[in-house]
């Protein structure tokens, strides 16, 4: 007889719960688990402040040979500013489409798929926790960098706190596009070429180094009708302006990309879930 | 609690069948056609159509050979795979439909693969275990007390798990699959690369758990004293079919139909032994004689009548082959019946 069970027999609402505290769950585990590699996390933040130095000269030049105060509304403190938001973005990417192909082909989703908690409640909280230490850590070293070398810029804390949840938002994004590929590993030999291309992808069009305001018109509105868009520029973009113009749009077209995302990826692991085998035997 | 096996199916298995496609490398594929061309798929078994049953509160030992089908089948009992026909009931769920209220009631073991956090205390896999199983809080916390008090990890649990050495962390293992009270464990090679110590401590811990608390065991394993100690009854596998299904001590006597008969003589022999066919000396000195008998040839008894009168005899024991070389009968049969397959 069992003596200990779980609190069986709940709802929709009482499921949803459950898989909330199991993510929170998650999360405070890998929280304390990142704490083990901080040593890690350290080295990250030595090469972001590099890219940031090297980049900065690179702006610096440019404003000197454009002899302007300002490039596409941006003066120097800003894009420093900007970049500082938007490596903060990218360089705290967790690469765990890695570990989702490598439970693909070992077989080893076979045996977390049964876990109670479900797989993606436990990478999604996983990854949550590692993205998050990365990214305050990566904005602490980019901001105290920033401060240094062109000081503080004017923002409202109405922007900043929107722009931070665009960013969870688009951080949100990101995990599903990135399970999407790790998933892939049913079908494809290896994933990582394709994460690869996403990631690099989403850098350039993405804005990572330059604004998109800066781009050429056309590849302006390529990138602009493309969710990295959303996902890196805009909510830097949306921190460093004065008003909150860009707010509905930059919403809706993350709103629009996690529905789209999140639906194709729903079916992708519904079809994945069936093709489980494992070998052995 | 005191337990024994009860009336109470725990797992049955009626015709489960577990088939899989793979391609057919017989059929080489030359030149330019390599690049688009497919290999035609042909179907293998992995599992040929098994039934048996264990009840509850049985340790059962589920022992062959690699490729056998074990694995599969434990797959299967733990909603891991699906089966391609038949049916089996795990406490009354169908594994591959249920597995998520199964998970609540059955705890797997796998040597090979951990459970635990590898760079944070045991402690804290112990908590996030509580959370995924969703249980109480308090009644947790009292039931992780009582297995570290009764498995010895009383200042373990504090020690990231990458420091336990391989014998602590199986223990926790086995602790931490255990926190949500399960009525079967399916262990698969738990005691795989422990030294004898720990083989020991697992074995026993294991052994208790079935005999105290009344947990049904189902394990497998290739090591015989896993086989031995832990369980009660073993169902042999191989080649995807049950080769036999019974009690340990039946296996031994009726798998490998060789006993050992050694006669201590009171006085040395000096006398000449009768030709026997099915019987061999392994061990010939003057006050001790040794005798493997092939039961199937000849049975024990004639042996001994042979013997008895032409020597005197001080003690006498006939014992059944060892657990190992049962075992190894069991793969040697199998991998004999491999090769004779063209």
């Amino acid at each position: 007889m069992n003596t200990f069970p779980g609190r069986a027999g709940r709802g929709v609402v009482g499921h949803a719960a459950y898989r909330v505290r199991v993510i929170q769950a998650y999360f405070v585990v890998h929280v304390r688990d990142q704490m083990a590699y901080l040593g890690e996390v350290a080295l990250g933040g030595i090469i972001l402040t590099v890219f940031l130095f090297v980049l900065t000269q690179l702006w610096q030049v440019t404003f000197r040979f454009q002899g302007a105060d300002t490039l596409g509304g941006y003066t120097l403190a800003q894009v420093i500013w900007y970049l500082v938001l938007t490596e903060a973005f990218v360089t705290s990417r967790v690469a765990f489409a890695r570990k989702i192909d490598s439970d693909v082909r070992t077989g080893d989703l076979a045996y977390a798929l049964v876990r109670p908690g479900g797989y993606v409640s436990a990478h999604f909280g996983a990854y949550l926790a590692e993205r998050m230490v990365r990214f305050a850590f990566a904005l602490m070293v980019g901001g105290v960098f920033a401060l240094l070398s062109v000081g503080p810029v004017s923002v409202g804390p109405v922007p900043v706190l929107v722009g931070l949840l665009a960013s969870l938002v688009a951080i949100l994004l990101d995990f599903v596009m990135v399970l999407g590929i790790g998933l892939g590993a049913f079908w494809i030999e290896d994933t990582s070429s394709i994460y690869l291309i996403y990631t690099r992808v989403s850098m350039i069009l993405g804005g990572l180094l330059i604004p998109i305001d800066l781009f050429p018109d056309t590849v302006g509105a390529i990138a602009r009708a493309l969710p990295f868009a959303a996902m890196i520029h805009g909510p830097a973009r949306l921190v460093l302006s004065p008003g909150l113009g860009e707010v509905p749009r930059l919403f809706a077209m993350l709103g629009g990309s996690l529905a789209l995302a999140g639906g194709v990826v729903w079916w992708e692991y519904g079809v994945a879930r069936r093709r489980v085998t494992v070998q052995g035997g | 609690m005191a337990t024994g096996v009860r009336n109470e199916i725990a797992v049955a298995l009626v015709g489960l069948t577990r088939t899989f496609k793979r391609p057919d490398i017989s059929l080489p594929l030359r030149g330019l056609g390599r690049l688009w061309s497919r290999r035609p798929m042909v179907e293998a078994v992995a599992l040929h159509p098994t039934t048996f049953q264990v009840n509850a509160g049985e340790s059962v030992a589920f022992i062959g050979p690699n490729g056998a089908g074990k694995s599969t089948t434990i797959k299967i009992l733990t909603g891991i795979l699906h089966p391609t026909a038949g049916m089996a009931t795990v406490l009354g769920h169908v594994p591959w439909l249920e597995h998520g209220r199964l998970s609540r009631e059955i705890a797997t073991v796998f040597g090979q693969k951990s459970q635990l956090w590898y760079h944070l205390p045991a402690r804290d896999s112990f908590t996030l275990l509580t959370r995924i199983h969703d249980l109480d809080a308090d009644l947790a916390r009292r039931r992780a007390g009582a297995l570290c008090d009764r498995f010895g990890l009383e200042g373990l649990l504090d020690r990231p798990v990458r420091t336990l050495s391989l014998g602590e962390r199986m223990r926790c293992e086995v602790a931490a699959s255990l926190l949500h009270s399960p009525r079967i464990l399916f262990l698969d090679e738990p005691t795989i690369g422990l030294d004898v110590i720990a083989r020991q401590e697992l074995r026993s811990i294991i052994r208790e758990l079935n005999q105290r608390d009344g947990v049904t065991v189902f394990l497998t394993s290739h090591d015989a004293g896993d086989v031995e100690r832990v369980c009660d009854r073993a169902i042999v596998i191989h080649t995807g079919r049950v080769a036999f299904d019974g009690t340990i001590e039946t296996l031994r006597r009726d798998f490998v139909r060789r006993k050992t008969i050694s006669l201590d003589l009171s006085s040395p022999f000096a006398g000449e032994l009768p030709v026997m066919p099915g019987v061999v000396p392994t061990q010939l000195t003057p006050l001790r004689l040794q005798f493997q008998v092939d039961t199937t040839v000849v049975p024990a008894e004639t042996v001994l009548a042979g013997l008895i009168g032409r020597m005197q005899i001080a003690d006498l024991t006939i014992t059944d082959p060892p657990m190992e070389d049962v075992i190894a009968a069991i793969y040697g049969q199998a991998s004999s019946a491999s090769e004779a397959v063209p």
